[in-house]
C-alpha cells in the first residue's frame, strides 16, 4: 500500500490649558474651561470638562484593578482551592460559554438579525439626549439577557459584567466630578488629590454615559450569550465581511481558550514550585507564565496547522447547521424599534433631571 | 529508510521517543514532503498538489495522539462534519454519515454536545469518528491508547479491530510494546530516523541486540514465553501474543469451560439475563463491540464485565464464560478462538 523511501494600541494628550505640559489633578480648577474631545466622543454630547491626565489616572486605576484581580485570583487559587483549581471540578470557560450559547433560548434566532437589532438600538440611544432612551435600551438588553441565559450566568460572564461595571463607574465618576467652572457647582470640595466640582450638566452627563454604557453591555452580552462563534462567523460572512477576518475570529476564539488552559497548567506548575510565595515572586511568575504562553502558542499553531491539513482544511471553516438568515421581519422589527426609540427620545428630552433627583433644589 | 506497508495487514510502527515516528506519520497523508526520495501510495508517487492531496487525505485519514489537536468545532456533530464538508460532501449526505460513525464509536447520544464537555476518552472517540467518517481505505493512528485508562484503551482497540474487520487498513504508530505485540501482524521498528526491522513481532524481540538498540523492552507475554522456552520440554513455537494464548500454551489441556456467545444485532432482548446458563456459579460475562457496550452500559448490572481476552482466560481455566458481542464482529471472535486452539486449548462454544 505505502512505500516510503525517505531520508528522512492615544489618549487625547492635549493636557488642556496646561500648554502641553503635564499637570497634577490638583490644578484642574485652573483649566476647567478646556474640553477634552476624546471623552465627548465617548459620551456623544458636548459639554463637560475632563482633563487628559485625569483620564490617564482613571485608566491606570482600571488597569491596576484588573491586574490585582488577576494576581489575586491566581494567589487565592493557590491558597484556598479557588481560582484556576475550581475549574477542574466544574467546566472550563469555553465549555461555559459554548454551553450557554448552544443552550440559549435565542440560539435559533437569526444572528445577523440579532446583531443588527442590537447595533441599531445602541446607535439610536446615542443619537438622542434623553436618558430615558438608554434606560429603555438597558431594560431591553437586560430582558434579552435574562431570556437568553435563564439567569444561568457563567462565572466568566459575571466577571466580565462586574469588571465592565467597575470601569464604567470609575469613568462616569470622573466625568461627574469634573464639571465646567463656568457653571454653578452643586458640590465643590477636595478629596485627596482630586478637586470635586460637580455641576448639573456634568452629573447628568455622567448618568447618561453610564446608562448608555450599561445598555450597551447588557445588549452585547445578550448577543454573546445566545450566539455561538460559528454562527457569528456565518452572520459576518452574510454581510460580506472578508472570510479572512471571519476565519481569524473562529481560530482566535478556539485557540485563545486552549492557551488559557495552557496558562492554567502553568499556574499550577508554578505553584507546585512555590512561584506564588510572595508578592514580588507572584508578579515574576505571572511574567514568566505570559512568556511561556507566548512560546506555547507557536507550538500549538504548528500542531494545529498539521491537524487542519490532515482534515482537508482549505481556508474556510464549514458550518454544518447554518444559522437562520436575516428575514424581512427582522429588518422591519429593527426599523420600527429604532424609529420608536428615536421618536420617544426626541419627545422625552428634558423629562428627567437626574441631579434634581439626587441633589433636590441645590443650584 | 524503505518501508513497504501492505494491504489488509495490521501494521504497527514502533520506535522509542525521537525515533522518527511522527515525521513518518505526517508523510503518509502528504502533510510533510520528503526532501529526498518519495512516498508511493498504491504504487503511484504522491503528487503534492491541492486536488491530489484533498483526495489522498480523504482516503488516508489520520488520528492524532492528542484529540484536542484535531478537534476544531464546538459540537460533536460539527466536528465530525468538518472533514466531510471540507471534502466537498453535501450537508444531507454528511448528516447520514455523522449518524453512522457516531453510532460506530458509541457516541450517538452525544451528537449535539459541546466538545469540551466530553471526557478525554470520548474526545478521542470523536477523533476516531471524524477520521472514519470519510470512509478511508487507510486509517493512520498515532498512539491510539495514549492517555486512556485500561477500559477505554480496550474499547478503543475493539473499535480499531472492528474497523479493520470491515476492510479498513490500519497503521498504528506506538511505543506501547505490549499492545503492538498483541495486535499487529507486521511490525516496523524505527531507531534514530532509520528503519531497523520489518517483519513479524516475535522476530524482532527474538533479536535481543536489536531490541536493546531500539530502546524498546520485550513485551511481557514474549518475555514469559521466552523464559519458559529455556526449559527443554517447552517448545518455542508457536509464539503466544496475548495472555490467553500464553495460558492456553501453558495449560495445554483440552477440557476447557464453555464459552457462551450471545450476538447482539441492534438491541438486547429483555430476556437477555434469562439466556445465561443456570449453574451454581454465576458465569463470567465479557463484552465485545461498540454497540453492545453502549447497550449494556444502559442496563442494570450486578456483575463485572470483562473483555474477550478475559473471557478466554476464564474458559481456559476451566470455568464457563459468556461473551456478549456485536453480531458483525463474529469473524473477529471466531479468529481469536481458533488462535487459542493453536496453543492447545480447544474452547467449547455455544451460541445462545
Amino acid at each position: 500500500m505505502f512505500t516510503v523511501p525517505v531520508s528522512v494600541r492615544h489618549l487625547n494628550r492635549r493636557y488642556a490649558g496646561a500648554g502641553g505640559r503635564f499637570r497634577y489633578p490638583r490644578f484642574y480648577s485652573t483649566r476647567r474651561t478646556e474640553n477634552i474631545h476624546g471623552v465627548m466622543l465617548f459620551s456623544g454630547l458636548s459639554g463637560g470638562g475632563v482633563p487628559g491626565s485625569a483620564m490617564l489616572i482613571a485608566a491606570a486605576v482600571c488597569i491596576c484593578t484588573v491586574l490585582c484581580i488577576i494576581v489575586y485570583k491566581a494567589r487565592s487559587g493557590n491558597r484556598d482551592g479557588r481560582g484556576p483549581y475550581r475549574k477542574r471540578r466544574g467546566l472550563s470557560e469555553q465549555v461555559q460559554m459554548d454551553t450557554l450559547a448552544y443552550g440559549s433560548r435565542m440560539v435559533g434566532w437569526s444572528p445577523l438579525g440579532k446583531l443588527l437589532f442590537i447595533l441599531c438600538i445602541i446607535i439610536t440611544g446615542l443619537l438622542t439626549d434623553s436618558i430615558l432612551v438608554p434606560i429603555c435600551t438597558f431594560a431591553i438588553g437586560l430582558t434579552m439577557m435574562i431570556y437568553s441565559t435563564n439567569l444561568k450566568i457563567p462565572s466568566i460572564l459575571a466577571l466580565a459584567i462586574g469588571e465592565s461595571m467597575l470601569i464604567m463607574i470609575i469613568g462616569c465618576g470622573m466625568i461627574s466630578i469634573m464639571g465646567s467652572a463656568s457653571e454653578p457647582a452643586i458640590w465643590d470640595t477636595d478629596i485627596l488629590l482630586f478637586h470635586v466640582y460637580i455641576t448639573d450638566a456634568s452629573f447628568n452627563l455622567a448618568w447618561l454615559v453610564f446608562m448608555r454604557s450599561a445598555a450597551g453591555v447588557t445588549l452585547m452580552l445578550a448577543f454573546a450569550s445566545s450566539t455561538p462563534i460559528p454562527h457569528l462567523s456565518q452572520a459576518l460572512g452574510q454581510i460580506k465581511v472578508p472570510k479572512e477576518i471571519t476565519e481569524i475570529i473562529v481560530l482566535v476564539y478556539r485557540y485563545s481558550f486552549l492557551l488559557l488552559e495552557e496558562m492554567q497548567i502553568m499556574y499550577r506548575a508554578a505553584d507546585c514550585r512555590m512561584g506564588f510565595s510572595g508578592f514580588t515572586k507572584s508578579f515574576r511568575t505571572v511574567a514568566g507564565i505570559a512568556a511561556g504562553v507566548f512560546s506555547s502558542s507557536i507550538d500549538i499553531s504548528d500542531r494545529a496547522q498539521n491537524a487542519l491539513m490532515c482534515r482537508n482544511y482549505s481556508g474556510t471553516f464549514p458550518v454544518f447547521r447554518s444559522p437562520k438568515k436575516i428575514s424581512v421581519g427582522w429588518i422591519a422589527a429593527v426599523i420600527v424599534s429604532a424609529a420608536i426609540l428615536f421618536a420617544f427620545g426626541q419627545y422625552s428630552s428634558g423629562w428627567i433631571n437626574i441631579s434634581e433627583v439626587f441633589f433636590g433644589g441645590i443650584r | 529508510m524503505n518501508i513497504r506497508i501492505d494491504d489488509g495487514i495490521k501494521t504497527a510502527i514502533l520506535g522509542a521517543n525521537g525515533a522518527g515516528k511522527s515525521t513518518l506519520f505526517y508523510h503518509l497523508n502528504g502533510i510533510f514532503k520528503p526532501k529526498k526520495g518519495m512516498v508511493l501510495y498504491k504504487n503511484e508517487p504522491m503528487v503534492y498538489e491541492k486536488e491530489y492531496l484533498r483526495r489522498l487525505r480523504s482516503e488516508v485519514s489520520a488520528v492524532l495522539q492528542n484529540p484536542d489537536d484535531q478537534i476544531f468545532s464546538v459540537t460533536v456533530e460539527e466536528d465530525v462534519a468538518f472533514g466531510l464538508l471540507n471534502a466537498g460532501m453535501s450537508v444531507g449526505e454528511a448528516d447520514v454519515r455523522i449518524d453512522e460513525v457516531l453510532s460506530a464509536v458509541g457516541l450517538s447520544d452525544f451528537r449535539m454536545r459541546p466538545m469540551r464537555q466530553l471526557s478525554y476518552g470520548q474526545r478521542k472517540r470523536v477523533a476516531f469518528a471524524s477520521a472514519i467518517a470519510t470512509r478511508p481505505s487507510v486509517l493512520v493512528l498515532d498512539e491510539p491508547t495514549a492517555g486512556l485508562d485500561s477500559q477505554m484503551a480496550q474499547e478503543a482497540m475493539e473499535t480499531v479491530d472492528q474497523m479493520h474487520h470491515s476492510g479498513t487498513n490500519i497503521i498504528m504508530f506506538t511505543h506501547d510494546v505490549d499492545l503492538a505485540y498483541a495486535w499487529a501482524d507486521c511490525m516496523h521498528v524505527l531507531c534514530g530516523g532509520s528503519l531497523i526491522y520489518s517483519g513479524d513481532p516475535w522476530g524482532f524481540y527474538s533479536d535481543s541486540a536489536k531490541t536493546a538498540v531500539s530502546g524498546l523492552v520485550p513485551p511481557t507475554v514474549f518475555a514469559i514465553d521466552k523464559s519458559l522456552s529455556a526449559s527443554e520440554e517447552w517448545s518455542a513455537d508457536p509464539h503466544p501474543r496475548t495472555a490467553a494464548e500464553l495460558l492456553s500454551k501453558i495449560s495445554g489441556k483440552n477440557d476447557t469451560g464453555t464459552l457462551y456467545l450471545i450476538p447482539v444485532r441492534s438491541n438486547i432482548s429483555t430476556d437477555f439475563w434469562e439466556k445465561l446458563p443456570k449453574s451454581g456459579v454465576k458465569p463470567y460475562i465479557g463484552v465485545f463491540g461498540v454497540n453492545t457496550r453502549r447497550i449494556i452500559s444502559g442496563m442494570r448490572q450486578d456483575c463485572m464485565l470483562g473483555c474477550i481476552d478475559s473471557c478466554m482466560e476464564e474458559v481456559i481455566s476451566g470455568n464457563d464464560a459468556v461473551l456478549v458481542y456485536d453480531d458483525s464482529a463474529y469473524g473477529i471472535i471466531e479468529k481469536r478462538i481458533s488462535r487459542i486452539g493453536v496453543f492447545g486449548a480447544k474452547i467449547k462454544t455455544v451460541i445462545l
